[in-house]
């Protein structure tokens, strides 16, 4: 009986019945809470005390989407603050939350309701109005010359959702269309950080993410600039990039959610991953990594932690060595092209994007 | 519905689609764009220098028969003045090699070509039908693609050869990129994309003239020019299980078709972001990669063992209790953050030389494919004392070989 119990106790403080099961480790609740927060705090510690002067003040950036890993990243981090303020009667920095609408999104009403709910229960923090992704017009100011390098003309006439739909419908393949809309959402995210003077940008992008967008980069053709889109630090975009929740599964977020004192409410997979493979051709790179990543971290769940490390092995180009940005994603470009007559402002990938993309001008 | 015209020549009705980029074109402008495109890569790439005396690996199958068929017509069209051999492995596998074989030796007689053929029972007094016997069907590529490699290469040596091509298409160079990123292997990263690859131990180089060329566009070619090759799979090669890097190379053409070039692409950027402290060090090049035949079997059983191994070293790297003192850094601030002190961890470079035993270029004392055979005889049961005539002069034979290869490999 002893070896019984003995056999499902927590490996860490040998004193509760493990509940969950954490990378081969039983755990239980307690301890796989403070294994959560471990891991990203410890991701956290360049903005702590010690790097801050007295009165600095420090303004951070954190895009939630409604998914686990944003929520889970809020809420650790919101304890963290408020034990700051417990302790010291102030904080390192301040958090500014945002989100935004897509195009796609099905019940605005829902998603307002939603947002107002986390206002509430993270009264702590900054968090703006919702902004809807045709924003990026009117807050990115390089955005018209930037399009123009893709053979998209933007000229006056309709409203910006009319013309961000538009421009939106000039890809010719879903993969493009999905890349077209990730870009402009990333840069729109940045020009609103920036717009509020944030020093960095915090992504809730998990492990399993990070190798499915690492995949995906090369897939894609941007193999060159993997390394530099998933690694913390300086970014091309001039702010710096986070990725504090980079160390856990996205699994592992799940499970915190649900485990959490107040379960942590998320909408419904607003992605396509869970859906079947069926209809091939109409799934999305991304989503088809994604589905790849989760389907084999069930087998292979180091594998995919792996892919990780090895991408963030690769070096990572800067402006600081004379490194050229992409125009439109702001990808370091590798070297000189290759193809006679390319656009010289362009990277590779979004030169292939460009391929998907048929002309559209405004009438 | 009107029949669709050719978009290169206008002229005749398109039959072909090609596979990358969905290109309608006719039957003879697909052969001409297919055959114009690796010439491109060619010169391009100075793949070839004129007088050089070039060794095709051929397998019999369609990569290497479309690789023969397409280097006779450049060679003759844009007059590289090139000196071309067939160059054939044995690997002795019953029903299967013997019936390729057939084809190679066929292939020679229609391209007017001449034929070596190098068997492993040769070079190692194994067959795979007898290594399979001994280890089973599990893991037994990796013998196979070790034996092959270094059995390529002597081959060449055999003949004074100092280039060999391969039919390695755009799909197989897109399959290494995504299990090279998949098992963590920078220093095989660093180098997979190469279109030729040598190294400072062997004088003989290797390169892929179809590096960019689709399979699916090689089979087309195949077919439209009537070639005759050989397609059944290796025998012992189990089926890939779900999930495998190819599988998922074919789902991404699937939903763009470019996207094998783009892998490649990726693979080619890759390779020179990788930090030069690991790109240097060069792993067992005996080791290296397979072809497609011999992939899916390693693939199938590494990925569980990586998985294993992986999980063992984050278990280890959690018991880690080594305790630093606190240094301080040159702002001042003192710091006790192990994982920034700790740096990148040493690579040791591994030099490549000789092996003590057969003379084949290897970065350990002895080679891998005289450990693999030290292992396989180790298992063999003692044949009787007595030895006739027929067996000894057999032996002899074998030793004498053997003794010039390292002569010359040396």
């Amino acid at each position: 009986m002893t070896r019984t119990t003995a056999a499902d106790t927590c490996v860490d403080c040998q004193d509760h019945e493990a509940n969950l099961t954490i990378r081969a480790r039983r755990l239980c609740a307690a301890c796989f809470s403070r294994y959560v927060n471990s891991k990203i705090l410890k991701r956290m510690e360049s903005y702590g005390f010690k790097h801050l002067a007295e009165d600095q003040k420090r303004r951070l950036f954190l895009p939630v989407s409604g998914g686990v890993s944003s929520l889970v990243l809020l809420q650790v981090l919101d304890a963290q603050l408020q034990r700051q303020i417990g302790n010291r009667n102030r904080t390192a920095y301040d958090l500014i939350v945002a989100r935004v609408v897509l195009p796609d999104a099905r019940d605005l009403a829902a998603i307002e309701s939603e947002y107002q709910a986390l206002a509430q229960r993270f009264p702590l923090h900054t968090f703006l109005p919702l902004v809807p992704l045709h924003d990026v017009l009117r807050m990115d100011h390089r955005i018209h010359q930037d399009l123009s390098h893709l053979g998209i003309e933007l000229q006056a006439g309709g409203s910006d959702k009319e013309i961000v739909d538009r421009i939106l419908s000039c890809a010719t393949s879903v993969t493009t269309r999905a890349e077209l809309q990730s870009i402009l959402l990333q840069r729109l995210l940045v020009s609103i950080a920036k717009h509020q003077n944030c020093e960095g940008v915090l992504w809730g992008h998990s492990d399993s993410r990070l190798a499915a967008l690492a995949l995906a980069d090369v897939a894609k053709g941007r193999g060159g600039s993997v390394s530099s889109s998933i690694t913390d630090g300086p970014s091309l975009h001039g702010i710096k990039f986070n990725y504090p929740t980079r160390d856990l599964f996205k699994v592992e977020l799940q499970s915190y959610a649900q485990a959490v004192a107040e379960p942590l409410a998320t909408e419904g997979e607003d992605d396509a991953v869970g859906q079947p493979t069926s209809g091939i051709r109409n799934v999305p790179i991304d989503n088809l990594l994604s589905n790849y990543i989760l389907s084999q971290g069930e087998k292979y769940p180091s594998i995919m932690a792996n892919v990780v490390r090895t991408a963030s092995k690769l070096q990572v180009r800067s402006t600081e060595n004379g490194v050229v940005a992409c125009s439109f994603c702001m990808a370091p470009m590798t070297g000189s092209s290759d193809n006679p007559g390319v656009d010289e402002n362009l990277c590779y990938g979004c030169e292939r994007m460009r391929q998907d993309i048929k002309m559209w001008i405004t009438r | 519905m009107p029949p669709v015209p050719c978009e290169v020549c206008k002229d005749s009705r398109a039959a072909v689609i090609r596979p990358k980029n969905s290109q309608k074109i006719c039957k003879q402008c697909f052969i001409s764009v297919f055959e114009d495109e690796i010439h491109e890569t060619i010169v391009s790439n100075n793949l070839f220098r004129r007088g050089e005396r070039v060794a095709i690996g051929a397998s019999g199958g369609k990569d290497s028969t479309v690789l023969a068929s397409v280097l006779k017509t450049l060679n003759e069209r844009h007059d590289y003045g090139l000196d071309l051999v067939l160059l054939s492995i044995d690997e002795g596998i019953k029903g299967y090699r013997d019936d390729s074989l057939e084809t190679v030796k066929r292939n020679a007689a229609q391209y007017d070509m001449p034929l070596e053929i190098v068997g492993y029972d040769q070079l190692y007094g194994w067959t795979m039908d007898q290594v399979v016997a001994q280890v089973g069907k599990k893991g037994n590529c990796t013998y196979c693609g070790v034996f092959r490699r270094q059995a390529l290469d002597r081959g060449a040596a055999k003949l004074g050869i100092k280039h060999v091509v391969t039919g390695h298409n755009a799909d197989d160079v897109a399959e290494t990129v995504m299990m090279n990123l998949l098992r963590g292997d920078l220093p095989r990263l660093a180098r997979a994309t190469s279109i030729v690859t040598s190294s400072a131990a062997s004088a003989i180089k290797r390169s892929k003239p179809l590096k960019y060329a689709y399979e699916k566009e090689i089979v087309l070619y195949a077919h439209h020019k009537k070639l005759d090759y050989f397609s059944t799979e290796c025998i012992y090669s189990p089926e890939a299980f779900r999930g495998s890097a190819r599988t998922l190379i074919k789902d991404l053409e699937k939903i763009r078709p470019s996207s094998i070039l783009d892998i490649v692409r990726s693979g080619e950027d890759m390779a020179a972001l990788v930090p030069p402290e690991v790109a240097g060090s060069a792993s067992c090049a005996a080791g290296g990669e397979t072809n497609g035949c011999g992939s899916r079997n390693e693939n199938g059983h590494s990925m569980a063992q990586m998985e294993q191994t992986l999980v063992a070293n984050e278990a280890a790297a959690g018991r880690e209790t080594e305790i630093r003192l606190p240094t301080t850094k040159a702002n001042g601030q003192v710091s006790t953050h192990d994982k920034k002190m700790r740096g990148r961890r040493k690579v040791v470079k591994q030099v490549m030389g000789q092996c003590e035993r057969c003379g084949y270029m290897s970065s350990q004392k002895i080679c891998k494919a005289c450990t693999l055979l030290e292992g396989l005889n180790k298992s063999r049961p003692h044949t009787a004392i007595e030895v006739d005539v027929e067996e000894e002069e057999g032996s002899t034979t074998l030793m004498r070989q053997v003794a010039d290869l390292a002569i010359v490999a040396g």
